[in-house]
């Protein structure tokens, strides 16, 4: 079975393949980024570490943003980006027809 | 490294001109050869920069200049040669190509990874026939421009950086050109020290002439023509195939480099069948200068990322995986300068991130697959911190050196382990550091302390290696009058975490100046904590700073650990506790990261405790968190 990581699976074929995580909960379509559909908190870039910036001289223009599974809030994902910029799809499986 | 050759790898090349047995005692004697020539640079020259930190590498080319063995230091040099020789192909005449010829250039245009890793090269004759080629190169400490050492701060171009020289002949037909000579150590600072390099890169080119002139006339030039294409078609087959048993699809990454803006290096990597391509275009435009890298090292950074990860257990040949990789990039990008786009740090900057950038894509990839998960790790040191310092020695010398500790990086976590505390990092599978009294011996610097810093390795159910912090202070001189210190990964952590793993810490460089740590030595203490010490702390916002350091400074800086993997609530309890026993993991940070509380005056994990504190925590996660608004729904990758 397909799968993005030990965290998340591919279920089904082709257009009605969906990924899943490891508790069950159906993220969403495996043809899109499975990211939009978890819950993500986004913050300073501190969040990420104790020893990340401490000092701050980064100002605000990196954020940490943390992607937790609806279902059983595992982290699945913690994405380091510009505070402008979208969301990063980060892994797109083929997946099989 | 091992390699398990399989016969049907040359058949499928369709070369019967040896046996497999003949093959392999070919090949293993060519990879001896870079050995050698390796041992034998780093014994010539006197730099610490080769000697003690391994910045430098050799490699093997075929006639056309296509690297078929590399040695085991820095890989990106390896592409780095490969270019070079290819230029001077293309340049020089045939017959202007002989026996005892070496070639140096130091132009990234043509194939150096950057001014200061100056390529030499060597073609290797059998009678009259050009049968390979054989290359070193050194980061060298200074090679002119308006700023010491490598980092050409101020500039704009690639006009006002260090000068540059195309593939010149420096020994022709085994004699040393003076005038040539002559020229390249008057732009230097450190003529002595650079010229003993170049002479160290000149040996480790004949050793790698002779060794390979020793087997053409031992076995055959045909039977070592044909064991050279037989490394490159077993390597092709065996990364084909492994290529094969990973799955398709695209993973994408942005790195990011601070500069003057922030510059992001962002790339796509496809894996289709047995083919690999690495999508750079939409990295950003190019700085004018400092920061870029050229394209031939672009290919060389992506090679140096493949290898570690997809390439633990075939031989290292670089041509061989070249014919199943494909990089693409966009001129006038940072990861491929147009002229006169200047590129004097690229090493630590363009081409540095996009291994990094490519590393993340390879380690997800990984992750994706059961069959190869054990060799996943997550990001390694994604961040070189760099200090260059020039002044007056303790022995009344004018010096120049390069400060390299910070390569003892965390590695990645693994998926059944920890990453390395001070590992190394991604480009060299021989990564070292020079020992503290080393550097002490060589520059007028008193380390206060070198030490694993607790709490810099990504938070996972493995977690990243921690990396080292680093407090020294001047000794026996005034003053250490210039000190450039240069990163990147200040403002965010380039070691990225995967699959819920958390990133590691940043890049960090502050001086606390004019304190009273001389009184403290006096008072027979060893202060390592700055907030012990009297005095006023600078901290350094931009990610290159020229400065100096006075007697009573004390500089620190603490370099870039490695990226976690998974979730960190499911780190097993026993294991933080592990940890907090030998000083990687604080107390704060076992409860805040792992929600692990430690009793440390039983020295042992509360269970209930962190049973509460791990149900807290989750309970934030869900209360904390939301669906992503629509700014940040944008699908794909910028």
């Amino acid at each position: 079975m397909p799968r993005l990581n030990e965290q998340i699976e591919i279920v089904g074929r082709g257009s009605e393949a969906i990924a899943v995580c490891r508790c069950g909960y159906e993220i969403g379509p495996a043809a899109e980024n499975y990211k939009v559909h978890l819950l993500m908190r986004e913050g300073p870039v501190q969040n990420a570490g104790p020893w990340v910036d401490p000092n701050g001289i980064g100002g605000d223009r990196f954020v940490c943003r943390e992607f937790f599974c609806p279902g059983c809030v595992t982290l699945l994902d913690v994405e380091i980006a510009q505070r402008h910029e979208p969301i990063l799809w980060d892994v797109r499986l083929d997946v099989p027809e | 490294m091992t390699d398990t050759f399989a016969p049907e790898d040359l058949t499928a090349g369709g070369n019967g001109a040896l046996d497999p047995v003949t093959f392999e005692i070919l090949r293993s004697r060519l990879s001896a050869i870079n050995d050698e020539a390796a041992m034998t640079m780093r014994l010539v020259s006197g730099s610490p920069v080769a000697n003690e930190a391994y910045d430098m590498n050799v490699g093997l080319m075929d006639a056309d200049g296509d690297c078929f063995a590399i040695g085991m230091y820095i890989t990106i040099h390896a592409l780095a040669l490969s270019s070079t020789v290819k230029d001077i192909r293309q340049r020089f005449a045939a017959d202007d190509v002989g026996p005892g010829d070496v070639f140096m250039s130091n132009d990234p245009y043509v194939g150096a990874c950057h001014q200061m890793d100056v390529a030499v090269v060597a073609p290797i004759f059998a009678g009259d026939r050009l049968v390979a080629w054989t290359g070193s190169t050194v980061h060298q400490i200074d090679l002119g421009g308006p700023v010491e050492g490598q980092v050409q701060l101020g500039a704009t171009s690639i006009w006002s950086e260090q000068p540059l020289f195309p593939p010149i002949k420096i020994v022709d037909a085994g004699e040393l050109r003076p005038d040539v000579e002559r020229g390249y150590l008057r732009r230097t600072r450190l003529p002595h020290l650079v010229d003993l390099d170049l002479k160290a890169m000149i040996a480790g080119c004949n050793v790698g002439v002779a060794r390979v002139q020793d087997l053409t006339g031992r076995y055959g030039t045909d039977v070592v023509l044909a064991a050279i294409e037989g490394i490159n078609v077993a390597t092709a087959a065996r990364f084909r195939a492994r290529l094969a048993e990973l799955p398709d699809g695209t993973w994408s990454h942005r790195g990011y480099i601070e500069y003057d803006e922030v510059y992001p290096v962002v790339v796509e990597m496809t894996k289709d069948g047995d083919s690999l391509t690495f999508d750079y275009t939409k990295s950003a435009d190019q700085a004018g200068a400092v920061i870029n890298c050229t394209r031939p090292a672009c290919v060389g950074a992506v090679v140096a990322a493949v290898l570690p990860y997809l390439c633990y257990d075939m031989a290292w040949s670089p041509a061989g995986l070249q014919r199943a990789i494909e990089v693409r990039t966009r001129e006038g990008t940072v990861v491929h300068a147009a002229w006169p786009a200047g590129t004097s740090k690229a090493t630590t900057t363009g081409s540095f991130m996009a291994t990094i950038s490519a590393g993340v894509c390879l380690s997800k990839l990984l992750a994706a697959s059961e069959g190869h998960l054990r060799q996943f790790m997550s990001t390694w040191m994604g961040g070189l911190y760099v200090e260059d310092m020039f002044g007056v020695d303790q022995r009344g010398e004018f010096f120049g050196a390069a400060i390299l500790d910070a390569m003892a990086g965390g590695s990645g976590a693994r998926a059944f382990a920890d990453g390395l505390d001070a590992g190394g990092f991604l480009d060299s599978p021989s990564a070292i550091i020079a020992n503290i009294e080393d550097i002490e011996y060589s520059y007028p610097v008193l380390y206060l302390s070198r030490r694993i810093q607790p709490d810099t390795g990504g938070a996972g159910k493995y977690r990243g290696g921690n990396t080292l912090a680093m407090t020294y202070i001047t000794h026996d001189v005034e003053r250490l009058p210039t000190k450039i210190l240069h990163a990147i990964g200040t403002f965010q952590p380039g070691s990225i975490g995967v699959a819920g793993g958390y990133p590691s810490n940043t890049n960090q460089f502050v001086i606390k100046r004019e304190t009273n740590v001389r009184d403290l030595l006096a008072g027979g203490a060893v202060p390592d904590d700055l907030g012990a010490l009297d005095g006023e702390l600078e901290i350094f916002a931009d990610p290159i700073v020229k400065t100096s350091q006075g007697p009573d400074d004390v500089h620190r800086y603490v370099a870039m650990g490695g990226g976690g993997y998974l979730d960190p609530l499911d780190r097993e309890p026993e294991l933080v506790l592990a940890d907090y026993v030998v000083g990687a993991v604080t107390v704060a940070h076992a409860s805040d990261a792992y929600g692990v509380v430690i009793d440390v005056d039983e020295m042992c994990v509360d269970e209930a405790a962190t049973d509460r504190r791990r149900r807290q925590i989750r309970d934030e996660r869900r209360h904390s968190a939301t669906v992503p608004g629509a700014a940040t729904r944008q699908r794909g990758s910028t």
